[in-house]
């Protein structure tokens, strides 16, 4: 028996074999791919647009059109003539705009093509063989042209290689369309050149962006190699092409296309500002992502790149005001890598600080404030401070005026002042709104902002032309009566003489009047040096019979000297004469020394004559003084 | 071997047993087959329009870049999706567009598509987001102040309490206002709380009123203080003399500067008014400046008569700035007929306007003043008579001003020609000749002037081994150092050394160090 159970193995094997193979599994069903699209609820205007439009008949859509021609002009208005023209489309175009050209104003331009596209979307052959020969065709064909770039791209391709045109802009349906046909349209950019360099054909219209688009997408590819063929076309469109290039390449690999662009740029300066443009470009998406590498590259005195700083200036505001703004940057790191530049020429540092916290909240400025104060003192730091000060009274004007008015350092407290009042709104200011602004300002502080006001474009020297490049924006008149209440100081007695000075240019007589008015002498004599020195400049005889009509004292000797300065370019006797009239013996030295300078240059024996009259007057001492000070040529 | 026999039979009956199994089953239709793919409508004609329009309806900041990158939707379609972005996120898209490359007008248009959008719902947010140093956005608020007119009281309400803020974002361009011109604008004006706000907008909308109807306008006015009154006026007033529509407009404006003016704002209005006043009358014109201008608006206003009378009687012309009193009213005056007379006569023109211009004003030099013009002028014309005139020793020396143009052509030309001319030239004007050769050569080629300079140290001023030393540390401060550290003991080491010193000490102040070397050579 045991011999015999082995041998049970084969009918069992036997049917092994022959049973019917088991159903292969089938592979487990792909999970289903979901539209890449989930459609968009359909609004209801359009489901109920769509509805009515569909009943409706041919009179009907048409007559529908025109109170959609009547402003305003609404979203919605504009969808549902476009329905209605896709509509038209279908049901009878041609007689649509026969209509339309009849019924609307302006012809329907709008609708007309509006219909002749869809038209064209439905029967494309059908429009071209519709629309006349000539001029006015041809603009047609372009609009329908245009308009297909966004609807359907096959189509459009159809028809821009008859029409050509229009010419690629920044629209982004362009790039899609060059990177699906980008044989086809170099091939029709050559085609362009070719005609444009045949003496007989001459292109008139101006293609160098469609070199600009294939060259933007062979660099998406491969910007090296785009870079050698943007080179190849003819200079006409070369520039062109040379900066799609870089706008591609700027946006894949900003750091190459910083290494590349310090490279020659075709033609010359042709493309100095696209190369200043696309240098800017580079930088600031480099300094989003790094600002200290930017900063870097800025201040590489290899940095050959033709950005100029207002490129890098650009660069840096746009990106770290931001990234302070979003507390991604802490404003003092912010602050001391702008002030890595220091010691560059670069003006940088200034003109980011002065810009780059607009646009921040309160509290971030807050922060930036107390932080940058902390920091060591530095001519940057205060323009820093003002930047920030400037800022802050915009949008929180009670908390930035104790913030400056909190600062122990007269100095700082006082040019952040300045800053926060003389940098608003772009750096111009309205004149009628100077004395509102500044009467914020506490009197101590005053006389400091007010004098820098006067002299914030150039600080007027004694004997030069006064104010030569100030603005209307400095207007005396509205702002002096804020200094009346300002404590004696230096900066008042500045502030009084500057605001004078300007005063008695244009109106000599109020300038005098209120010089009088002032409390303070220091004060009173600057004004009316002020006022004389504006008023000789232009007519020493005036301002000296005005003088002459003063009674004398502290005043009338202050204002003697800038008028016998003045007085001695034409008149350097009268000028020593007035000199000779004055009480206050330093003053009248000075006055003295003036009037010989100029004389000695018209007639050197007189001056050299009255200097030795004179020093014979004084006394040793005082003629050993006054030969020290002045020494005839 | 025996015992192996049964399982070789086994796998042998299994192999054949397979070759005559029958077919297997045709695959269970209920086994999970792919789903078919369903084929893609092509939507047409009003289906396609309203498939799209639809598309572009919901939008939120995460879907504008793809499908703004998706190039399908013309530009008005993408302004409008990004108005329905606005819409839903109006922070969101404001920070998407400011990270996007578009162009500045286009990122301009989509912020002021944004604008009223975010200020109406959460006006304090988009305030703090604007820029008072931009003009785009002085733009901007000066547009949500046209809010205070709305229909949508909401909006109208939001921008009246913000109207401070607005006016002060706006800008000091009273353009970027945008106030409708209505009879209801002046009742809500006045309406609006006394301060600056209201203060720059009622300007603004009496200055357009007055153009249309002046009586209207002023009586309006007089619901405004009267310094403000005088400065709209004023404004008004300059507009109309300059680019007055008519005679009789023109005339008024012209009136008011002579009979409602305050002093200050005649002085300010007063070249303007002469000017208009000249077209007809000139003598009329000079009568009312002498009476009641002085200083500068007069100095402006004598020199608009003289250059009108020039081109009519140059004589006239010229012996009236011989009557006037010396200060810039004589200088600007000659400067107005020399340099219109220097187009014909350059040479006459110079000579003439030496005659009567003060020595310190024939020498201002820089590009503006009339020295620098006239030399041009000259050189432009005839440069030889201009080369012979300077080197004539019967005549005196002309001021350095008049030459410079001149000596920087020649340097440029040919730099050691031009310093063996000035080398000849007479005493008394030798020595600030070859001071500015050799200022211009060492700008263009420090080393070459360095060079030229020893070569004749006997010819050259100290003065210019100071200029050379300067103008070389600017490009090579090492170079610089060592030829100066090179020359002999004297006036133009000192000269050069001193030049040298206050460059240094200002390069420090940007933050360089003093050089080693030059210290060494102060030491």
């Amino acid at each position: 028996m045991k011999k015999i159970l082995p041998w049970l193995l084969v009918p069992l094997a036997a049917w092994l074999g022959h049973r019917e193979p088991a159903a292969t599994p089938a592979p487990a069903a792909a999970a289903s791919v979901a539209p890449a699209k989930t459609p968009a609820p359909v609004p209801e205007w359009i489901d109920a647009s769509v509805a009515s439009i569909a009943k409706a008949d041919l009179d009907t859509l048409l007559r529908r059109l025109l109170p959609l021609q009547e402003p305003p002009f609404t979203p919605e208005k504009s969808g549902e003539l476009r329905l209605i023209c896709a509509r038209l489309a279908e049901l009878d175009p041609a007689a649509a705009i026969e209509w339309i050209g009849k019924n609307l104003s302006d012809d329907g331009w709008f609708a007309r093509m509006t219909v002749l596209t869809e038209w064209a979307l439905l029967n494309s052959d059908a429009v071209w063989a519709f629309i006349p020969a000539g001029p006015d065709g041809d603009r047609d064909r372009e609009t329908i042209t245009g308009r297909l770039l966004h609807e359907d791209r096959q189509l459009f391709m159809q028809w821009f290689r008859r029409v050509r045109q229009p010419m690629p802009d920044g629209d982004p349906a362009w790039l899609l369309v060059a990177e699906r046909y980008p044989a086809e349209l170099e091939e029709i950019a050559s085609d362009l050149l070719r005609r444009m360099e045949s003496p007989t054909e001459g292109m008139r219209f101006d293609f160098a962006a469609l070199f600009h688009l294939l060259a933007r997408n062979r660099a998406v590819k491969d910007p090296a190699s785009a870079l050698e063929w943007a080179m190849g076309p003819a200079p006409s469109v070369r520039s062109a092409a040379w900066l799609g290039v870089f706008e591609a390449w700027a946006e894949k690999d900003p750091r190459a296309a910083w290494s590349k662009l310090s490279g020659p740029p075709p033609d010359g300066d042709s493309v100095r500002f696209q190369r200043e443009r696309i240098g800017t470009r580079i930088l600031t998406q480099i300094a989003r992502d790094d600002p200290a590498a930017a900063m870097k590259l800025i201040l590489d005195p290899e940095n050959k790149a033709g950005v100029f700083n207002s490129g890098a200036i650009e660069a840096m505001r746009s990106t770290l005001g931001p990234a302070v703004a979003r507390g991604e940057i802490d404003p003092v790191e912010a602050y001391r890598l702008l002030n890595t530049a220091k010691g560059s020429d670069s003006n940088l540092p200034m003109n980011v600080f002065m810009k780059m916290w607009f646009g921040m909240p309160a509290e971030r400025l807050a922060a930036a404030a107390n932080g940058i104060l902390a920091e060591p003192d530095d001519r940057l730091r205060g323009t820093a401070l003002s930047g920030i000060a400037a800022a802050w009274m915009q949008n929180d004007p009670a908390a930035a005026l104790g913030f400056i008015g909190g600062i122990a350092d007269d100095e700082v407290r006082r040019s952040t002042y300045s800053g926060a009042f003389l940098a608003a709104n772009g750096g111009v200011l309205d004149p009628l709104r100077q004395s509102e602004r500044l009467e914020q300002i506490p009197a101590v502080d005053r006389a400091h902002v007010i004098a820098r006001l006067f002299s914030r474009y150039e600080t007027p020297t004694p004997g030069q032309s006064p104010y030569t490049g100030s603005s209307a924006e400095t207007r005396p008149e509205l702002v002096v009566h804020l200094l009346k209440e300002v404590p004696p100081s230096a900066d008042l007695t500045r502030a009084a003489g500057f605001a004078a000075l300007k005063w008695g240019e244009a109106d000599p007589d109020a300038a005098l009047a209120w010089a009088d008015s002032l409390a303070d002498p220091a004060a009173r004599g600057a004004a009316h040096a002020g006022a004389i020195d504006g008023w000789a400049y232009h007519d020493p005889l005036s301002a000296a019979a005005w003088l002459a009509e003063k009674a004398a004292g502290p005043e009338r000797d202050a204002a003697t000297v800038p008028l016998v300065r003045r007085l001695a370019n034409s008149d350097p006797a009268a000028a020593w004469q007035w000199a000779a009239a004055m009480g206050d013996a330093g003053l009248q030295s000075e006055a003295r020394i003036s009037a010989l300078k100029a004389w000695s240059g018209q007639a050197p024996d007189e001056a050299r004559a009255a200097y030795q009259n004179h020093l014979a007057t004084l006394p040793p001492a005082e003629a050993a003084e006054f030969a020290k000070r002045y020494a005839p040529p | 071997m025996k015992r192996l026999w049964p399982f070789i039979a086994a796998v042998v009956a299994y192999f054949a047993a397979r070759e005559f199994r029958p077919d297997p089953p045709p695959i269970a239709e209920t086994a999970a087959a792919p789903a078919p793919i369903e084929p893609r409508i092509e939507l047409r004609g009003l289906a396609r329009r309203a498939d799209r329009l639809a598309a572009a309806e919901a939008s939120n900041p995460a879907l504008l870049e793809r499908m703004t990158r998706a190039g399908s939707l013309s530009s008005s379609e993408r302004w409008e999706l990004f108005r329905r972005s606005a819409q839903a996120d109006p922070e969101g898209t404001w920070d998407w567009l400011e990270s996007q490359d578009f162009s500045d007008n286009e990122r301009q248009n989509l912020r002021q598509i944004i604008a009223p959008i975010w200020f109406a719902l959460d006006p304090q947010a988009l305030l703090g987001r604007l820029d008072a140093t931009s003009y785009d956005d002085w733009q901007i608020a000066g547009s949500l102040v046209g809010l205070l007119f709305s229909e949508d009281s909401k909006a109208s309400a939001a921008a009246r309490q913000h109207l401070d803020v607005l006016v002060a974002l706006a800008g000091p361009m009273p353009t970027s206002l945008r106030l409708p011109f209505h009879e209801s604008t002046s009742t809500l004006l006045l309406s609006l709380p006394e301060g600056r706000a209201r203060d720059t907008l009622a300007r603004q909308y009496a200055a357009r009123w007055l153009e249309k109807d002046v009586e209207a306008a002023r009586a309006w006015m007089k619901n405004l203080p009267e310094p403000m009154q005088l400065e709209i006026m004023s404004g008004f007033v300059e507009r109309g003399l300059k680019f007055g529509r008519s005679r009789k407009d023109q005339a008024a404006a012209a009136a008011w500067v002579q009979n409602e003016a305050d002093p200050t704002t005649r002085a300010r209005l007063g070249p303007v008014l002469v000017e208009w006043m000249a077209r007809d009358d000139p003598a009329a014109a000079l009568d009312w400046a002498s009476e009641h201008l002085s200083a500068g608006p007069l100095a402006h206003t004598t020199a608009t008569l003289v250059s009108g009378l020039f081109s009519t009687d140059p004589d006239a012309a010229r012996r009236m700035v011989a009557d006037l009193p010396p200060g810039n009213l004589r200088h600007r005056a000659a400067m107005e007929i020399a340099t219109a007379w220097a187009t014909e006569e350059p040479a006459a023109a110079v000579e003439w306007w030496l005659s009567q211009v003060d020595p310190a004003e024939a020498a201002k030099s820089s590009g503006i003043t009339a020295g620098y013009r006239l030399g041009e002028a000259w050189f432009r014309d005839d440069p030889d008579s201009l080369r012979v005139r300077l080197a004539d020793p019967d005549q005196p020396a002309l001021p350095m001003s008049l030459a410079y143009q001149a000596i920087r052509q020649w340097t440029k030309e040919d730099p050691a020609a031009t310093l063996d001319w000035a080398a000849r030239l007479p005493d008394d004007r030798r020595e600030s000749f070859l001071r500015t050769t050799f200022r211009d050569w060492s700008d263009r080629d420090a080393p070459a002037a360095a060079t030229a300079y020893l070569e004749q140290p006997h010819l050259a001023p100290p003065a210019a081994a100071a200029l050379i030393a300067g103008n070389w540390f600017r490009g090579d401060p090492e170079a610089s150092i060592r030829w100066t550290a090179g020359l002999p003991e004297g006036p133009a080491r000192v000269a050069a050394l001193e030049n040298l010193k206050r460059l240094a000490e200002f390069e420090v102040q940007l933050g360089e160090t003093f050089p080693p070397a030059l210290q060494k050579l102060l030491d």
